[in-house]
């Protein structure tokens, strides 16, 4: 959670609306963060609607 | 240090080191650097990295001049873009020497610019193959490198800006037991892991990058929890050590906190503290030495010694622009410096010390010979140095007069240990290395420059040029201990 410098772990609801430091760069930092941590690569199409907290979870378990 | 980075591509990565920083968004490079009121000249950067994709650096490198001109007292590093699509040839056509051609009008063309310098990122970055670039990240926020390629472009630039403002770290402390070799000296030296073949050669080979840097100017020194006897009875008679007493200038090989230890290290070899690099591998003695010594750069070792040459070899504290006699000589003159302090003690008057050293000194003009060394005293030293000024070879190419001295003594040559910058009858900068103050060389080399030049003295007050400071106000000595061989001034 390094990348959108959070103290805590985020809630199931948290969307990029809720959390003031996710912003477009952050976001993409977090992509790549969660990719070296669980070693997968997200499509490229799918990065930009995966602002949610429910939206990165839904995809990565499609993974 | 106030960092700017200009690009055409997105590199907010690039903050890995810990600076003030201003980064301009990709698409408003050009706009920072042409407006007079930007934002970049509001910020006043120290350093400016230029960094360019492949499609951007004909318009980049055609700023350059203008550049260079537009911010003279800053540090600007540019670097060829690093060409990470997959090669589509391999015999070279006309077209692709022409290509290379351009890039060597690129270099004669930094090298006209006093205040720019080229970072290799070839080498940093093409290690890392395809995994520099990742297509995806490019096509949705035009990001040219990876982060790894990024760390790596931040470790050069780090790399850089120590040599160009003077921050190589001139010592290496090193613990003993699992560091320079594998196991404890208390299980007996038969035991140790130290050879050239099999596990025991990853320590041989970490001794031996250890030595390079000793031969390129950098101090060694040991910090260990051992007993000092059975430490040195390893050190001397190990068939596998490369490093032997000999080779180290200083130590502390007992039982006291290593913080303790590392202080009055620095403090034997009149060192500042901020020049050590402390390397061990237990996690717990790195922390404390962090905690009580913030200022000392401390380096764990990774868990498999099998990787301690590329951890030694990735910090970026030790490179050279380029290596001087002195450089190469520097690790033995402190090991003499050792023995002179060992005999300076056994003798009851400081003046009949001096006399029985037997001090000759010269006196030189600047030349080819002695020009990176001037150009690397004004960067590298701190306490004896009257303006803070630095010097890069061009710079002092344009001096009116510029003068170094050499020092000698019987105990060994330490080569140019003084320089005086005089340009439009001011007096620049005054320089001496901190190893052979308080022996009148100081006295000496200055009143021969205010005699033979009379320049107007500048003096500017810095956090750690307390020696400068003390000495121009004290009462200059005529040393008549030291014998002038000759001199050109």
């Amino acid at each position: 959670m390094q990348s959108l410098q959070l103290d805590e772990m985020p809630s199931i609801d948290d969307t990029m609306e809720t959390l003031e430091k996710w912003d477009s760069l952050n976001h993409l930092h977090l992509m790549m963060d969660l990719e070296r941590e669980l070693n997968l690569k997200f499509n490229s199409e799918k990065i930009p609607d995966m602002v949610s907290v429910k939206a990165i979870l839904k995809e990565i378990e499609n993974e | 240090m106030r960092v700017a980075v200009l690009s055409t591509y997105t590199i907010d990565g690039i903050k890995k080191y810990h600076h003030e920083w201003y980064i301009s968004k990709y698409s408003e490079w050009e706009k920072q650097l042409l407006e007079p009121q930007s934002d970049l000249v509001k910020f006043d950067p120290e350093v400016i990295l230029l960094s360019s994709d492949y499609d951007g650096f004909d318009l980049v490198f055609h700023h350059m001049d203008s550049m260079s001109k537009k911010f003279p007292n800053s540090r600007i590093f540019i670097h060829s873009p690093y060409k990470i699509e997959p090669r589509l040839f391999s015999l070279l056509t006309d077209e692709k020497l022409e290509s290379i051609t351009h890039l060597s009008s690129f270099y004669y063309r930094v090298r006209n610019c006093s205040n720019v310098d080229v970072l290799n990122v070839q080498d940093a970055i093409s290690h890392l193959g395809s995994n520099a670039f990742d297509p995806r990240y490019f096509y949705l926020a035009k990001m040219y490198y990876t982060q790894d390629a990024l760390d790596a472009l931040a470790d050069q630039l780090q790399t850089a800006i120590n040599i160009r403002f003077g921050k190589r770290k001139k010592c290496l402390v090193l613990d003993l037991d699992n560091t320079l070799w594998g196991g404890l000296v208390a299980d007996g030296i038969e035991n140790l892991k130290l050879s050239d073949d099999g596990v025991g050669k990853a320590f041989y080979d970490f001794q031996k990058h250890i030595k390079q840097l000793a031969e390129s100017g950098v101090i060694l020194a040991i910090c260990s929890k051992n007993d000092e006897e059975q430490a040195f009875e390893v050190i001397e008679k190990h068939p596998y050590m490369l490093l032997r007493k000999e080779d180290f200038a200083a130590w502390r090989i007992n039982w006291q906190d290593k913080h303790q230890n590392i202080t009055e290290i620095a403090n034997e070899l009149n060192i500042g503290r901020d020049s050590l690099v402390f390397i061990d591998d237990s996690e717990f003695e790195i922390n404390s030495v962090k905690a009580v010594c913030p200022y000392v750069e401390c380096v764990l070792l990774p868990d498999d010694p099998a990787y301690y040459v590329q951890k030694l070899c990735s910090l970026p504290f030790f490179e050279a622009f380029e290596l001087t006699d002195e450089d190469k000589q520097r690790n033995e003159m402190y090991v003499q410096e050792r023995s002179r302090n060992e005999e300076r003690e056994s003798f009851e008057d400081y003046r009949a010390f001096l006399d029985e050293l037997g001090i000759d000194v010269v006196i030189y003009g600047m030349d080819r010979m002695n020009i990176n060394r001037i150009s690397q005293l004004t960067e590298r030293t701190n306490q004896f140095n009257f303006t803070g000024r630095k010097f890069t070879v061009k710079e002092l190419e344009e001096k009116d007069s510029v003068y170094c001295i050499s020092y000698c003594d019987r105990f060994g040559n330490q080569g140019i240990i003084g320089a005086a910058v005089v340009h439009g009858g001011v007096l620049e900068n005054f320089v001496m290395s901190c190893r052979v103050l308080g022996r009148g060389v100081e006295d000496l080399f200055y009143s021969m420059i205010c005699d033979k030049l009379n320049p107007e003295i500048e003096f500017i007050e810095t956090k750690k040029n307390k020696a400068a400071q003390d000495f121009i106000v004290r009462e200059r000595e005529r040393p008549e201990w030291i014998t002038i061989i000759s001199s050109e001034l």
